[in-house]
């Protein structure tokens, strides 16, 4: 079926393309070529007064395994469903489960996320969770660097090539896009009961610090030619002066690539009469310097939600702040973590400035292209705020609005006010699709080339940019149309995407016998392969 | 990985594994040696007496037939029919849910489809848990962590034994451990738990308690000199698993301040890990859930499988249990069994028999691991030809989710 879908101003920055009124053809689920005779189009859809753009792609929310599944079963107040949504759509009346995170994601005109946290030992949960989101597709980036194994390695200062390849198997063993490294060190250091851990501090019993961790795994990963660049937490997330520790970790980067997720926990200075101060000028600075660095945001935005990490010092530490009082700390063989709820508010002196800091970053980092659009769902907001986001930085008239109404005092010391700088369409377009595609690797979407999948979204160009993203117009998804008028209308499964990238497998052998000597799970049985995949955890694999 | 002929023929290994994973109880073992063609289990090659049970069970009943009211029908006539008690029932309930991954999903999906309530034969220990959860939160770790570093193991509960045969083999005996040179320091506790675990916190607190029993003292002495003193929850006889749980978490939270320490929880029941976090995932909240208005309302005491059998307010009941040929206990209200072919039913049968295979033996699978940190991959050992419960139950709920693709249209 050739479907043309004709009239609509179209945004494709990869193609150059910005807001031009064009023609996009799709035919099998794949953009193509226009045919010699437009008569030959079997549907052709009206978009005069739209806006055309690629489904859109989040690198970094936190949409499955057992952390959020955790914080699910210790919220149920958080997600009361008071009317059923969506008939005859599976679970479409429970809110906060996979179904309905698809749903929503839908609903924005959004066709690809990463859930940026599996915990290799918890990899088929995560997956059979992502099975369960529906119309989206999806990728998981495994974590490193609280292992036993690879602490080991580094303690024992292992040839890097074993680095390499442990790193490469248990991409394949966790069926992942990339790797993520969180507070590096940190949560094997809780275990020795140490509840600090910076950059160059060192991991009790293994005498290599976070610094040591991450240029290693980060080396792997360019060794192994993953097109995701080690995707970095930092130490010291969350803390006044914190600053500095990512200033240093750019630096620690030495040139290869580096990608610092929520960069907005990390944007905080220790000046002023309350010890905290932006810090959002030195690290947009540094960041436009560093064409290496890419970052994303976690911007704030005021209310209920929860926050759910594996850094379990920081939510060790954080509990105190519950809100509501009551959290959960777990440890396990290859990591740590915590959820603890959080309700962020607009008159408190450190939300406020945490939320401007986030914006601070967006309008001061020079370059859409290696900048991008996070809540850290749902650690700085729930996704589904993402429209108030793109009006936040569209309309400067809406954030002095803001900026009048939050904590006086922040307000009068952030760098917000003095910045005039409104998004545009163009940049929308690049740093929620062209650049993510780009820094995921995945060349076949995100834009809207021949040859591209046909995950296309359609919005009703208005003046309000929060009530224009938050509803597609229309939504095609391997170009079927899923979602109309802001609703959702078909459900379909999306695939779940994944590298395979060389290793030498003779590493299996140390792996074995470690399995063997410490875990209570066999090496092959940690592995997933591609038909358990598909068979048994329910989701297609796309291996790129 | 298709045997053709009745007997217990293997398949090659799969995924290039040799060895195979049981999911008859909640340890979720899966070093197992594969079964030898033709030749019954002994615990001698297999070192767990529930595991050779539950294997042998399996691979010397794959045969049985659907039935309707106990008598052998056709699967199209028994799936019709129980879509009719499904679609004419007020509110359904999908009870047992003794299975893995697919079985829990299988469960969610009739639950949702016909506006049921989904529970796990264990509803009530999970309730419990669930209401701390729900309270407070927990600090927890893994069978891993256990074994790797405790160096005191207080338990608190009954017929571990039972429950969880290799326990002390995996965790207490355990010989190559992580930056510890001797096997954690295991002491039972064995009555008066809530009390002693109370008394033990005061102690801490160092609060006046004149009269604090010496088994407080004690424990409280070995706690204080343990650097990661770990409370390992089992089934818990005669004491609410939630006073017991809201104890030890306290304490936990205590000790955490200066040291390490955490709950174990260990699950108990085959697939009662998998019922709460697969019913999560799906509906946001868990067992008992109830979908009789379109969406998911979750009341840990009114929704209770058996309460609701009991009073009445269900009017059909829905039993899953592919990994026990356990009976389903007797109610008064017509029964759907999707169910291990091994499953007998005496003078008693169901409305609707659908036997279904068994994971892990008959059909590939997931199984939570007790302390839920993993899911555990099942191998098919043999073929039976019997459907498996996720593919049945769509086929039940084929009108409403295709494929689990609703036809909106």
């Amino acid at each position: 079926m050739l479907t043309r879908l004709t009239g609509g101003r179209v945004f494709d920055p990869a193609n150059n393309v910005n807001g031009e009124v064009t023609d996009i053809w799709f035919r099998d689920g794949l953009i193509c070529e226009p045919p010699q005779d437009p008569r030959e189009a079997d549907a052709t859809i009206d978009l005069r007064g739209k806006i055309v753009m690629a489904g859109a792609i989040d690198i970094h929310s936190h949409i499955a395994g057992g952390n959020v599944n955790t914080a699910r079963a210790l919220l149920p107040e958080q997600h009361l469903a008071e009317r059923a949504r969506y008939a005859r759509l599976p679970f479409a009346g429970a809110k906060w489960s996979t179904f309905d995170t698809g749903y929503r994601y839908a609903e924005m005109g959004f066709t690809f996320v990463v859930e940026p946290a599996v915990l290799p030992i918890n990899a088929a949960q995560a997956h059979a969770e992502l099975a369960d989101i529906p119309i989206i597709d999806k990728a998981g980036l495994a974590i490193v660097g609280n292992d036993d194994f690879l602490l080991r390695l580094l303690r024992d200062r292992a040839d890097p090539q074993q680095v390499t390849d442990y790193i490469g198997w248990v991409i394949h063993a966790t069926q992942c896009l990339g790797v993520k490294v969180i507070n590096a060190g940190g949560a094997t250091a809780f275990k020795f009961n140490q509840r600090h851990m910076s950059l160059d501090e060192e991991v009790p019993m293994y005498g290599v610090s976070s610094r040591t961790i991450l240029n290693a795994v980060q080396r792997a990963v360019v060794q192994l030619g993953i097109a995701h660049p080690v995707h970095v937490h930092c130490n010291n997330l969350g803390v006044a002066g914190n600053v500095q520790t990512a200033l240093n970790t750019i630096d620690a980067a030495d040139g290869l690539p580096m990608h610092l997720a929520h960069v907005q926990f990390y944007g905080y200075g220790d000046e002023g009469d309350r010890g905290f101060s932006s810090g959002a000028s030195a690290l947009a600075d540094k960041f436009n310097a560093h064409a290496n660095i890419t970052m994303d945001v976690g911007q704030v935005l005021f209310g209920q939600t929860v926050t759910i990490s594996g850094d379990v010092l920081r939510q060790f530490e954080a509990r105190g702040i519950a809100n509501p009082n009551k959290w959960v700390i777990w440890e396990s063989e290859d990591g740590g973590g915590g959820i603890v709820p959080f309700k962020y508010r607009q008159r408190n002196f450190v939300n406020a400035l945490q939320w401007a800091i986030g914006l601070e970053l967006f309008l001061l980092a020079d370059d859409p292209w290696r900048l991008f659009f996070t809540t850290d769902h749902p650690n700085g907001a729930p996704f589904t705020a993402y429209p108030e986001l793109f009006r936040l930085l569209m309309d400067r008239d809406y954030r002095n609005r803001w900026l009048s109404d939050i904590n006086a005092e922040a307000a009068d010391i952030c760098l917000l006010r003095h910045l005039d700088r409104e998004y545009d369409l163009n940049d929308i377009a690049i740093m929620t699709r062209a650049a993510p595609a780009r820094l995921l690797g995945l060349a076949d979407r995100g834009h809207l080339a021949p040859g591209a999948v046909a995950d296309i979204a359609v919005y009703e160009e208005q003046d309000d940019k929060a009530a224009m993203f938050a509803r597609a117009h229309l939504l095609f998804k391997d170009g079927q149309k899923v979602v109309e008028h802001g609703r959702v209308t078909r459900n379909c499964f999306g695939k779940t995407h994944a590298v395979a990238p060389e290793f030498s497998t003779d590493i299996e052998r140390s792996i074995g016998n470690y399995f063997d000597r410490y875990h209570l799970v066999d090496m092959e049985a940690f592995k997933l392969s591609g038909d358990q995949m598909q068979e048994t955890l329910g989701s297609e694999l796309v291996v790129h | 990985m298709s045997a053709t002929d009745d007997n217990t023929t293997m398949s090659p290994a799969v995924n290039g594994r040799a060895t195979i994973a049981c999911p008859f109880c909640a340890l979720a073992c899966d070093d197992l040696s594969r079964p030898v063609h033709n030749t019954p289990l002994s615990t001698e090659q297999i070192p767990c007496r529930r595991a050779v049970t539950g294997f042998n069970t399996a691979l010397s009943n794959g045969q049985a037939h659907p039935q309707i009211k106990g008598r052998d029908c056709t699967l199209d006539e028994a799936v019709e029919h129980a879509r009719q008690l499904l679609q004419n029932a007020r509110l359904p309930v999908i009870h047992g849910l003794v299975g893995d991954l697919q079985d829990c999903r299988a469960a969610l999906h009739l639950a949702a489809c016909f506006g049921g309530v989904v529970d796990h034969r264990s509803g009530d220990t999970i309730a419990e848990q669930l209401s701390v959860l729900q309270d407070s939160g927990w600090q927890i770790t893994s069978l891993g962590e256990v074994r790797n570093r405790a160096d005191l193991i207080v338990i608190v509960a009954n017929r571990l034994d039972e429950t969880h045969p290799r326990l002390q083999e995996k965790l207490f005996s355990a010989n190559g451990r992580l930056h510890a040179e001797q096997p954690a320091e295991v002491v039972t506790l064995a009555d008066k738990r809530v009390s002693i675990l109370g008394e033990v916190r005061a102690l801490f607190h160092q609060r006046p308690l004149p009269d604090a029993s010496e088994d407080a003292r004690r424990l409280h002495r070995k706690m204080a000199d343990a650097r990661y003193p770990v409370i390992l929850i089992g089934a818990v006889d005669n004491e609410s698993t939630e006073l017991v749980l809201r104890a030890a978490s306290g304490l936990v939270r205590d000790l955490s301040h200066e040291r390490r320490a955490a709950l174990l929880l260990l699950g108990g029941d085959i697939g009662s890990v998998s019922a709460q976090m697969v019913a999560a995932w799906h509906n946001g909240f868990g067992i008992r859930t109830a979908f009789n208005r379109g969406y998911p309302q979750q009341d840990l005491q009114r929704n209770a499988a058996a309460r609701l059998l009991a009073d009445g307010e269900a009017d059909l009941m829905v039993w899953v249990g592919s990994l026990s040929e356990q009976r389903p206990p007797a109610v008064e209200q017509p029964t759907i069994v999707i169910g291990h072919p091994a499953m007998a039913f005496a003078d008693q049968p169901p409305e609707v028999f659908l036997p279904v295979s068994v994971p892990g033996v008959q059909r590939a699978g997931f199984i939570h691991r007790a302390d839920g940190l993993r899911m555990v991959p099942l191998t098919s050992i043999v073929d039976s030809g019997l459907p498996g419960s996720l593919d049945l139950c769509r086929q039940i709920a084929a009108n409403h989710f295709a494929n689990g693709v609703a036809d909106a249209d």
